[in-house]
């Protein structure tokens, strides 16, 4: 049983008390600056949990599209890092009678925190967010018209859920690139972040590999064998035939688009040994060499802000990471534990200089992340089978990567949760592509 | 040609006398030289030593490890050691010994003070007295008690808040707890913060349950002043860094 009373000579002391913790006040027990009669036991170390959150099936829609909706939800919101999406099994509510609206209590009793309630009519898709603590008043509404599928409309509402919550873009509705084998040779492929909607976009029987996203997401760039050399192309991302970019003797791979779309960063091995270049997006043309070395230097990534480049070497021995000003100067090595570490990638969070690389750990690959501030390194994967290549999810809270002969997995950027398999297959290069635009 | 034995013992002589010469002074040189190498060397005493069993080969730095559920916080309620290997901490120094007390009959100078022993000292009872709704909080004597940090520590441990989330103010939770051990009434002062009262709302409901399960009796020494009154929390998720 739970009495509620708010009598104010309770609230004065309580805001006293606070004052009180923000003056930093000692003690964690009882406080003899406080009213008396108001000495109370300070609990301050909540367990920090997911968001629970409620997804349920919608009865004023038919079951088909309400399935959908509430399936792609559930995968969104679950995937998003945040939020604990809710077992159906546990709802005690009467979806008849509540229609779009909500039961607060009946929500409470179930341990939900919000409650997504939509409607699908054929012209147009309504979607509410409750939170059930402060009512029966939804506090996020959108109405969406059908143009699109409802699998697209789902994804935006889910942005929009998250944004209200975290005041960060989603990444629902996002797609990544990925090599396949195909028979004959290697094809580029696209899909939607969550599998869906899977499509090749080099059209070609050579092999190709290494794609790149442009900042727009409207060109991929990807290395292909098509005129027996592996040179660089850049094509349209729905598909269609790419213009030859690069075409230097020798390697032409591991495109990486500058974050204003102007420039490439690639490898080139045109004189002899490997080494990192920048080169016009448009037209090809060598901007500058970034490294001039014996060793082999490859995989460039372009930082968010532009300013660096993350490569591989292997001029210290084996294959370690470095970065480099990208207007030239002076490689640092980076990664310093583990004696291989490739495929380097940025977080794209703002403010911050993160790394996601692949490592090896004894037989396999594992993901790992280095805050390049502070040195602190976060596991991503382990104990599941061979892991490599990331890609950060286009606001940074995600990782797709590829696990060697089982798919592509997304998880948590921050190392916590499972990671959640969205692609079936043997697939390598993985390439996470830029946000949605509404 | 032919020599004669005299001839070959004089040669065989001479020859003789030759070698011994020459690897005398070989060996003369080289003793020599080892001298003038040893002279050219600093003196042992102006030279720094070297450790060498010190020197230990450099461990490689090691990848760390997927996170996984947080560790549950240390409970502080009691500080009871429980390494059973640690040896006890040494007796600290004997107090001095009090020169007027009789070693033989250390009990002689000891006299009940206020009260003979015909003096009625009236019927023991358990009334610690009835709950009353408008008391609050406890008393500073029961601060630290061991049942109430177990109650704190069960409230910290019910206590889940969404990590997304953030509070600016604090709710206050109340438990009555009966003399039996289980919780009778549980209120909130509301925060200004609705998530943050569900969530306190959310960890007084655990608690209440459990306590109700499994009750543990209040203790004598703290019966009256913990089961009188509303034993009340401060949850404050401000004051934790994440």
């Amino acid at each position: 049983m739970l009495q509620v009373q708010s009598p104010i000579a309770y609230r004065v002391a309580t805001a006293l008390a606070v004052a009180a913790i923000a003056a930093g006040a000692p003690g964690s027990v009882a406080r003899a600056d406080e009213p008396k009669g108001g000495v109370v036991i300070d609990v301050n170390s909540p367990k920090r949990t997911l968001y629970p959150i409620a997804i349920p099936m919608s009865p004023e829609s038919d079951a088909t599209a309400s399935r959908e909706v509430a399936t792609v939800a559930s995968f969104d919101l679950g995937l998003a890092g945040v939020f604990k999406v809710l077992d159906p099994a546990g709802f005690l509510a009467d979806l008849k009678a509540e229609g779009l609206g909500v039961d607060p209590k009946k929500w409470k009793d179930a341990g939900a925190y919000g409650v997504i309630k939509y409607r699908v009519t054929p012209g147009e898709v309504e979607f509410r967010l409750y939170e059930v603590a402060k009512g029966a008043t939804p506090s996020l509404t959108r109405t969406y018209p059908r143009k699109g599928d409802l699998r697209q409309l789902t994804h935006r509402w889910c942005n929009e859920v998250v944004k209200y919550y975290t005041g960060e873009a989603g990444f629902f509705g996002s797609k990544i690139a990925f090599a396949v084998k195909a028979k004959p040779g290697n094809a580029i492929y696209a899909m939607d972040f969550d599998g869906a909607n899977a499509f090749s976009v080099s059209r070609n029987s050579s092999t190709n590999m290494f794609p790149a996203w442009s900042p727009s997401g409207a060109q991929i760039a990807y290395t292909s064998y098509m005129r027996n050399n592996p040179d660089l192309y850049v094509g349209p991302a729905a598909g269609g035939r790419p213009k030859q970019i690069s075409k230097h003797r020798g390697m032409n791979t591991g495109a990486s688009w500058s974050p204003d779309g102007r420039q490439i960063a690639l490898t080139l091995s045109k004189d002899g040994s490997p080494d990192i270049y920048i080169i016009n997006a448009a037209d090809g043309s060598v901007v500058r060499q970034l490294t001039k070395d014996k060793a082999i230097d490859t995989s460039p990534a372009w930082s968010p802000d532009g300013s660096q480049i993350a490569f591989v070497s292997d001029r210290a021995g084996g294959p370690q990471i470095y970065v480099v000003p990208s207007g030239g100067g002076g490689a640092r090595q980076v990664s310093r534990v583990g004696s291989y570490n490739t495929t380097p990638a940025w977080s794209p969070r703002p403010g911050k200089q993160i790394l996601a690389y692949t490592t090896r750990d004894g037989a396999t690959y594992d993901i790992v992340t280095l805050d390049l501030a502070t040195g602190q390194m976060t596991r991503i994967t382990q104990n599941e089978g061979s892991n490599e290549e990331p890609s950060f999810s286009p606001n940074g809270r995600a990782i797709a990567f590829a696990r060697a002969g089982q798919g592509i997995y997304i998880a948590n950027a921050d190392g916590t949760g499972t990671a959640v398999k969205v692609w079936s297959g043997s697939a390598t290069g993985v390439d996470w592509g830029p946000a949605p635009k509404d | 040609m032919s020599l004669k034995d005299g001839e070959m013992h004089s040669l065989a002589a001479i020859g003789a006398v030759l070698l011994s010469a020459a690897l005398g002074a070989g060996l003369y040189g080289f003793a020599g030289g080892a001298e003038a190498e040893a002279a050219a060397r600093p003196e042992l005493e102006d030279m720094e030593a070297i450790e060498a069993s010190i020197a230990t080969r450099k461990k490689p730095a090691q990848l760390p490890q997927k996170k996984t559920q947080e560790a549950p916080p240390e409970p502080q309620a009691d500080k009871v050691n429980r390494d059973a290997d640690k040896m006890p901490d040494p007796p600290k120094d004997k107090p001095p010994q009090d020169p007027k007390i009789d070693v033989n009959d250390p009990l002689k100078n000891v006299k009940r003070r206020d009260v003979g022993d015909d003096t009625p000292v009236g019927k023991p009872t358990d009334d610690v007295g009835a709950f009353n709704e408008n008391e609050r909080g406890f008393a500073d004597e029961t601060k630290g008690h061991p049942y109430l940090q177990k109650v704190a520590r069960d409230i910290n441990d019910a206590w889940e808040f969404p990590k997304i989330l953030s509070a600016t103010n604090a709710a206050v939770g109340c438990l009555h707890i009966t003399a039996d051990g289980k919780i009778a009434k549980t209120k909130l002062e509301k925060s200004r913060d609705d998530q943050l009262d569900q969530s306190v709302e959310d960890a007084l409901t655990k608690v209440e349950k459990k306590r109700n399960n499994n009750p543990e009796p209040v203790p004598a020494d703290i019966a009256k002043l913990a089961t009188t009154r509303w034993i009340c929390f401060k949850f404050n998720p401000q004051s934790r860094t994440e």
